[in-house]
């Protein structure tokens, strides 16, 4: 993550969006996921040190933070549609909203992100997640 | 672009700055928007601003009657809200070791108290999958001189949109926060006895925002439209900070 964006600073206009995709694994305990977590933990921490880095250029840069999300790999994991509907009710149990994000809906936030709609949103983090590391 | 077409909004704080800014930017997308605040002769003045889809509505948020009287006049015009957006604040520096019972009880009253009671009360006009926007403040994670009451009515604030999240939960309410930085708007006024005083505020905020600049009330409002459409249908329980990277820092 850090040589992409390094390597697409001189690419990048003034004003630009950078968005970094983290995980709610980095906000909450999942067992083995040390690693994982811990490297997108980073992302947000990128996210901080590279607001101030380019602020002179007019450069936002933030961190989009998925919940669970219901795509394809669910089912590309199990062995069977039954598997495959318990994964996703475990999922949907912990998530206020009661569902699992669809992934237009993660999209709609990188779309904010970078859009002028948040011109003023700068080394933060955003977090679609329904809800689950809020309550 | 978010699409508030056909909804309902109804905006407290709504004839100045982030509120004024929010409402004008609910009806460009499409929503009709009542306004709610404590003078008529500047509600009066949004009203034209905005220039259409608005209704004004004068009343004190921290005054229970007057919630009622406001929601009573929307039940019977348009029978239900779809978005609520928490903008009545106000703030009033004091150091600690000046801070008065006054001071203290009227920043809970109104940026706490007055909430909590003016979203209680909307909850049986809100409609199921509706959305509920507060505003916190970058204070709430700072220590900044001043400001003990004013950031803990903030924090307060966001302790809020937890525990809402939880209990609308079945009734798909979001309700999330926006934690503005400093942004320009008359709140500077408020706070300096002259025009001098509030402009030297202005710069000296300005200078901690890593954007080297205050915050326009229409980059609170793009972000409220957003979070208030169906394109934040997954986002709950957030305090998103619009502060132009001071929160980084």
């Amino acid at each position: 993550m850090l040589f992409t964006v390094q390597k697409s600073l001189p690419f990048l206009n003034n004003g630009a969006s950078v968005i970094l995709t983290s995980t709610i694994a980095s906000l909450r305990g999942f067992p083995g996921r040390s690693a994982y977590a811990a490297s997108k933990t980073a992302l947000r921490s990128y996210a901080r040190t590279w607001t101030m880095e380019l602020k002179d250029r007019g450069i936002r840069v933030n961190t989009i933070t998925p919940g669970p999300c219901d795509t394809p790999l669910i089912d590309a994991e199990v062995n069977s549609p039954e598997e495959a509907a318990a994964v996703r009710a475990k999922h949907a149990a912990n998530i206020p909203l009661g569902r699992m994000a669809r992934p237009e809906e993660i999209a709609a936030a990188m779309l904010f992100l970078a859009s002028e709609d948040s011109s003023f949103v700068a080394g933060s983090e955003l977090l679609v997640d329904g809800g689950m590391c809020s309550v | 672009m978010p699409n508030l077409q056909g909804k309902v909004a109804l905006v407290t704080g709504g004839s100045s700055g982030i509120g004024l800014a929010t409402a004008k930017r609910f009806v460009e997308e499409g929503a009709f928007v009542y306004i709610t605040a404590r003078r008529q002769t500047e509600l009066d003045k949004a009203v034209l601003l905005i220039g259409r889809n608005v209704a004004a509505v004068r009343g004190d948020v921290s005054n229970l009657a007057d919630l009622d009287r406001l929601y009573t006049k929307i039940a019977s015009e348009k029978g239900k809200i779809d978005i609520l957006f928490g903008g009545a604040g106000i703030v009033d520096p004091q150091p600690l070791a000046e801070t008065t019972e006054e001071s203290f009880d009227k920043l809970f009253a109104i940026n706490t108290r007055a909430l909590a009671f003016t979203v209680k009360k909307a909850l049986p006009l809100l409609n199921d999958g509706g959305a509920i926007i507060v505003i916190t403040s970058i204070a709430e994670n700072k220590g900044i001189p001043g400001f003990t009451a004013y950031s803990a009515s903030k924090a307060a604030v966001r302790s809020f949109v937890r525990t809402w999240t939880a209990e609308l939960k079945d009734r798909r309410i979001r309700v999330n926060a926006i934690s503005p930085g400093p942004i320009d708007t008359p709140i500077f006024e408020q706070q300096a006895p002259t025009k001098e005083g509030a402009d030297q505020a202005r710069a000296q905020f300005a200078a901690a925002v890593p954007f080297g600049r205050l915050g326009r009330p229409e980059e609170i409002a793009s972000a409220a439209s957003f979070l208030a459409s169906d394109e934040a249908s997954f986002i709950a329980g957030v305090d998103l900070p619009v502060d132009g990277g001071m929160s980084a820092i």
